[in-house]
């Protein structure tokens, strides 16, 4: 060690070391190739049968672009579908993915303070997500009856008029988001839950030392603690909103009150046997889908969350 | 971060590669040949023993009637049958991939004899039948083709209207639609339409609140509402001309819709009043829910596929077994005549297939005269003419119920509308009808759907 009058001894380090390649990444070929053929090769197979109009049997002809100008213009019927079918899918997911957060939060909430009981609570509220999403269409479908389930009997035993729920066009889209609520709000619930009993003590005692009130802590330090879980919350919940199916199709069918993009992909896929227009709704669906997880990421970047 | 480059470049390429190889996948390749014709020159039904054929059904009274008898084909031909039985929904999904797959899955299969059908043989994807029906070695002698009315074929033979169009499907069920009414809600049958409507009416205003209504109807927005649609309009056209492919909709060419004639309004609001008789979420009504509803007495008056008829004097299945009363369209005058439509179920074989003469020999067995009469008992809808005189059908059926369909049968007339891609015609039908439903004057919805039927139809 060599000493620099006036100065501390300088630490000598030990000699450089050449970096040595990370071999970890072999190990994760087997994965991306069985990702890259379930996942790349099926969407681009998508974006190239969009570019023909094959109908599932013998015409298959090059149209190029055609069908995603159809699709987009308002003007076309097939347009005019589409457009609404997207439209039926963004307020279905603002508000599923809206009530279920607040509700989810708020439930976290209050049975995180809870001092007895939360593990039954907890497995009660967890009931709903263990059926499938079709399962809980199809059950709602028949309590929502205005004439045989059970709602209807319950409103007309309180002699209350009837209501159409799931019937009426104007009821339609809230009878199936508040079905959606029911089914998936636990899962908001589980996670958010998880997180408030992670987060540091100390925040919350200085904060209570400094006089903060209850509402004053939970928006100034539950909320900011909380905004990277409660962001991948929303990210997973609206992907899951957005690419809804079952319980629009097993509730409502093809009503085009609440037809979804995925019902609309379906009904053209299989029923109007138009392959290629179907396969064009999606890559145009998906090219949407993702810039909404690039927002999503833009907000949760450099604040410490995992997007 | 090189190698991650590198791997990442490969995944694209070899995905790339892979799309780019890809075929059409769904137009069907060159079939096998089919099996060779038997040596003998006389027909024997024991031809293609030790073959399994594979049978993809619709869970439908049919196939309930079918699967007593299947067991006695098998001993009788030594084919064994592979019965794949899907909900309706799921079994058209199922339909449509094993006859336009290159790879056939299917031997047999239920065929929709309408515009559905149509479309598979535009795609040629099912296959001609008459050669079978003209080779004395491969139909049994006794079948006697001629006893399926003429009018029952015309939803499988193609080009509709053509002189040489061959037979594709072979009828196994027939429905057309008929009224079926609650004898405990109604007294007195109605003679007209107007009456019925009024009585549906009156009867959803008293009894509303009680969860029953004057009507059930299928009310969703879709085509599966275009048969019972059409039946009623055919109610209001009578018999006049309407010759295919164009039928009732459209006055003899494409670009003819004729949703503003006085007769096809008059009919198209008629459904549409009859529907807003119905309970409040009658917009979201399918044919199963509006038989359900019926079959559990919460509807008067339901207006559908006669096939139905049965299952209503079941106690097991329904709360209105012993009440229900059968009758034809009520005319639109007193005394006037009734007409309705029919609609039936086939069987075909794809083109696919790679067993074609041992799935010909599955048909014509479930076809021919006595199987017909037996599977007719769990269906009310025998579709050959020998059935009305066999005692095994008749004695089965409550006999209202025979002779209403019976009637109905005289002057019942095909909703088939033969044009590819006619489910968005047949959507534009159906939002003249929900308008009218919903409130829009007839006049003034009809006038609206017709230019949209000539541009669904039109493209």
């Amino acid at each position: 060690m060599t000493a620099v009058a006036g100065h501390a001894p300088a630490v000598s380090l030990p000699p450089a070391r050449r970096s040595r390649p990370y071999r970890g990444g072999r190990f994760v070929v087997p994965l991306v190739l069985v990702l890259g053929l379930t996942s790349l090769y099926p969407t681009l197979y998508s974006l190239y049968m969009s570019l023909f109009d094959w109908n599932w049997g013998q015409r298959f002809n090059y149209v190029g672009l055609t069908n995603y100008q159809d699709l987009l213009s308002p003007a076309t019927a097939v347009g005019a579908r589409f457009i609404g079918a997207l439209g039926n899918t963004f307020v279905f997911a603002a508000g599923a993915v809206t009530v279920e957060l607040l509700l989810g939060l708020g439930l976290a909430v209050v049975v995180n303070r809870l001092g007895f009981g939360t593990g039954i609570i907890r497995t009660l509220l967890l009931v709903p997500l263990m059926i499938s999403g079709i399962v809980a269409a199809l059950m709602w479908k028949v309590i929502l009856d205005p004439t045989v389930g059970f709602a209807g009997f319950l409103l007309g035993s309180l002699g209350l008029p009837r209501l159409g729920f799931l019937g009426d066009p104007s009821q339609m889209m809230a009878s199936i988001i508040a079905i959606d609520t029911w089914w998936q709000t636990a899962f908001v619930f589980i996670v958010l839950s998880a997180g408030l009993r992670a987060l540091p003590l100390e925040p919350f005692e200085a904060a209570e030392v400094d006089g903060a009130s209850a509402w004053q802590r939970f928006r100034y330090v539950t909320l900011p603690l909380l905004r990277p879980l409660i962001l991948i919350v929303l990210m997973f919940r609206t992907i899951d909103c957005l690419k809804v199916f079952a319980i629009i199709y097993g509730t409502t069918g093809a009503a085009k009150e609440t037809e979804s993009v995925q019902v609309a992909s379906y009904l053209v896929a299989f029923k109007e046997t138009n392959m290629s227009r179907s396969m064009t709704m999606m890559v145009i669906f998906s090219v949407i889908v993702l810039a909404i997880v690039a927002v999503y990421q833009r907000l949760g970047a450099g604040r410490g969350s995992d997007l | 971060m090189r190698a991650t480059k590198r791997l990442t470049a490969l995944v694209v390429v070899l995905a790339l590669g892979a799309a780019a190889c890809a075929g059409q996948g769904g137009s069907p390749s060159p079939t096998a040949a089919p099996s060779a014709v038997p040596s003998t020159a006389a027909f024997d039904w024991n031809a293609y023993s030790g073959t399994e054929i594979t049978f993809l059904a619709n869970q439908h009274p049919w196939t309930d009637g079918m699967m007593k008898v299947v067991d006695q084909f098998t001993a009788d031909t030594g084919i064994k049958v592979n019965v794949q039985p899907f909900a309706e929904d799921l079994y058209f999904d199922k339909m449509e991939q094993a006859v336009r797959a290159a790879q056939g899955t299917a031997d047999v299969y239920f065929f929709p004899m309408d515009s559905t059908g149509y479309s598979q043989f535009t795609a040629n994807a099912v296959e001609p039948l008459t050669p079978y029906l003209n080779d004395p070695t491969k139909t049994a002698p006794d079948y006697d083709f001629a006893d399926f009315p003429a009018g029952f074929l015309g939803g499988g033979t193609y080009p509709p209207g053509d002189a040489s169009a061959q037979v594709y499907g072979i009828p196994i069920s027939f429905e057309t639609y008929i009224l079926f009414y609650n004898k405990d809600l109604v007294s007195q049958e109605p003679a007209t339409f107007d009456e019925l409507i009024a009585s549906a009416q009156a009867i959803t205003k008293d009894k509303g609140g009680q969860g029953i209504s004057g009507s059930v109807m299928r009310g969703i927005d879709s085509d599966t509402i275009m048969d019972t649609l059409t039946g009623v309009v055919w109610n209001v056209w009578g018999a006049a001309d309407a010759p295919a492919p164009y039928g009732l909709w459209f006055d003899g060419g494409w670009d003819k819709p004729r949703l503003t004639d006085a007769k096809v309004c008059q009919g198209l609001a008629n459904y549409g009043k009859l529907l807003a008789a119905g309970p409040s979420n009658k917009f979201s009504i399918d044919w199963n829910d509006a038989n359900t509803l019926f079959s559990q007495g919460k509807a008067a008056y339901f207006i559908d596929a006669s096939l139905f008829g049965p299952s209503y004097e079941d106690p097991s299945q329904s709360q209105v077994a012993g009440k229900v009363g059968y009758a034809v369209l009520p005319p639109a005058t007193a005394g006037g005549d009734s007409f309705t439509g029919h609609w039936l179920w086939g069987l075909a074989i794809p083109k696919n297939s790679t067993k074609k003469d041992a799935a010909w020999y599955f048909i014509q067995w479930m076809t021919n005269k006595a199987n017909t009469a037996q599977i007719g008992t769990a269906t009310g809808g025998a579709p050959r003419l020998s059935s009305y005189s066999d005692p095994v059908y008749t004695a089965s059926l409550n006999p209202d119920y025979v002779a209403t369909v019976n009637k109905a049968m005289q002057t019942s007339r095909s909703t088939v509308v033969f044009k590819e891609g006619w489910k968005e015609g047949a959507l534009a039908v159906v939002g003249v009808e929900q308008a009218i439903a919903k409130g829009t004057d007839p006049t003034a919805a009809c006038a609206a759907g017709n230019p949209k039927l000539l541009a669904a139809v039109n493209k």
